[in-house]
């Protein structure tokens, strides 16, 4: 693996990873939100994450 | 039919349901300019090595996310020995120590991947091997393994008092056994190595390289707390959900047993 | 409370005696287990020999881990500790308890283990007194951490799965300085291995405090 491949792979990984995880946090969090917001009527959603 | 609000339930503003507040939105326009900065620092500004290249610049990944890692999980055993000192079942006090301790080894095992799967690249490039059987990597391996297992203890279904009871107690088990892990394997690994001693450490780093290397640790530094303000809002909305959930059984189990 | 811990070990042994699990059960398996490292290792009697020492520690890893959860899982059906709980016994006594019957039912696997390792594993042993002090103060280092993780991970669904993924990482040095110092009282290796039987001593100690400490807070509320 050449010098410049392992920086491209690493980085890009690295960005990918933590901009997947901070995406992840705030959509669930929205999710959620709306679950709450709606009310006690609805029946839990079975929502898988 | 409209509920009225429990009181333990804050007012939902739309902005609170998705978790972002004014404080959070600078964290994270800081943030992502540090990491800008960063990225052109790292790849372009900062020299290469002179004995290492441009593999160099791994460093600036693999080295500030083992010390964001190692201030996430030392956060988790500070948290999770305050919940258990300050937790009134009763009142459901103190439970944001718990949800604090849960969100930062959370983000505490991201960055242990990252650690982990930057430093295997590292080491292709200047060791030529994937892996060293060395204390550090060794170590982390363990400390990966060990949160995820804290982790997959906090999401076990069970009373969520008790669940948080366990899983502070075991973070605090962990905190201890990270040490004797390590000082096991180094020892181990010393006493095996009769040549080289160079394997596994990393080069002095000095210069223009030290400072991106501190400006990295900041703005990952930044970055992770974003994470965890945001995972810890999450986790308080998930808890609120489960709330409401039981209290939905407990209501049609009610109005069941009037009929 | 040394009384108290004998009358929980007591009980647990008898359960044992009654149920004949560990030898009718787990120690069938630990040799199994040995048998199957053959097959792993295409026979080669000399990389069986050499290893033999690590291969140990693994079978009683993956035994010792059933005996864990066994003991927990003996409380009640679903493995929960409201019967200790109401017992009126200190929680430290019950951790003790639990630690002595786990220490008596991996010493008698541990014996059949050693048996297979010198027929199938060709083992010599060449220092009987560390082979011995290593192999006790492992099982004493293995047996106060199970007892901790195994009340852990007790009366709760998904236990079966998640006890493993705890309790290694606890047991990694235990397994790494009981394998080394084996290695040394085997003849393989010239490493200190008293050095290596010290420190699964300090890693004892540690484990008991911190078991000793936390029982308390586990039995707490359930």
């Amino acid at each position: 693996m050449t010098n410049i491949g392992t920086i491209v792979v690493g980085y890009s990984v690295t960005i990918f990873s933590v901009g997947f995880y901070a995406a992840w946090i705030v959509r669930r969090g929205v999710l959620i939100g709306k679950e709450i917001g709606i009310g006690s009527q609805t029946s839990p959603t079975d929502e898988t994450d | 039919m409209v509920e009225v609000s429990d009181q333990k339930t804050p007012k939902l503003s739309k902005s609170m349901s998705m978790t972002a507040t004014p404080a959070t939105r600078v964290l994270a326009t800081v943030s992502a300019g540090a990491s800008l900065v960063l990225l052109l620092l790292a790849l372009i500004v900062s020299p290469a090595d002179v004995v290492q290249g441009d593999a160099v610049r791994m460093l600036y990944i693999h080295v500030p996310s083992i010390w964001v890692a190692y201030g996430s999980f030392g956060l988790t055993a500070c948290t999770s020995g305050l919940f258990i000192l300050r937790y009134k079942r009763r009142t459901d006090r103190g439970r944001h120590y718990d949800r604090l301790a849960g969100a930062a080894a959370e983000v505490g095992v991201v960055f242990t991947g990252i650690t982990l799967f930057s430093g295997m690249l590292w080491g292709k490039v200047t060791w030529g091997s994937y892996w060293q059987w060395d204390a550090r990597l060794t170590t982390t391996v363990l400390l990966f393994v060990t949160y995820l297992g804290y982790l997959a203890l906090r999401r076990l279904p069970a009373d969520p008092g008790v669940r948080a009871k366990r899983a502070a107690i075991m973070a605090l088990v962990s905190f201890v056994n990270v040490p004797i892990v390590h000082f096991s394997v180094d020892w181990w690994r010393t006493l095996h190595q009769k040549a080289s001693l160079s394997i596994g450490r990393r080069p002095e780093i000095t210069g223009d390289m030290y400072w991106t290397l501190m400006y990295s640790a900041l703005t990952f530094t930044f970055v992770a707390t974003w994470l965890m303000i945001h995972r810890y809002r999450v986790i308080r909305l998930e808890e609120m959900r489960d709330e409401e959930m039981l209290q939905q059984q407990l209501r049609e189990r009610r109005s069941e047993n009037s009929l | 409370m040394f009384h108290d811990a004998f009358l929980v070990a007591r009980k647990d042994l008898i359960i044992e005696r009654r149920a004949h699990v560990v030898l009718g059960q787990v120690s069938p398996l630990g040799l199994l287990i040995l048998v199957v490292f053959g097959f792993a290792f295409d026979a080669n009697v000399e990389l069986l020999r050499l290893g033999s020492a690590g291969l140990f520690w693994v079978a009683v890893l993956f035994t010792g881990l059933l005996l864990v959860q066994r003991t927990f899982d003996v409380e009640t059906e679903d493995g929960n500790l409201d019967a200790l709980r109401l017992s009126g016994f200190v929680p430290q006594s019950i951790f003790l308890g639990k630690v002595i019957g786990l220490i008596v039912q991996l010493f008698l696997l541990e014996f059949a283990l050693i048996i297979g390792l010198f027929v199938l594993f060709d083992v010599t042993v060449v220092d009987w007194l560390l082979f011995l002090s290593a192999t006790v103060l492992g099982t004493f280092a293995f047996s106060v951490c199970g007892a901790l993780f195994g009340a852990l991970a007790s009366g709760i669904r998904l236990r079966s799965t998640l006890l493993p993924l705890l309790l290694i990482p606890v047991l990694a040095p235990v397994l790494l300085a009981g394998t080394r110092a084996h290695e040394v009282a085997f003849g393989l290796s010239s490493a200190p291995g008293w050095n290596w039987t010290g420190l699964l001593l300090v890693i004892t100690a540690v484990y008991t405090s911190l078991g000793l400490v936390a029982f308390g807070p586990l039995l707490e509320d359930g």
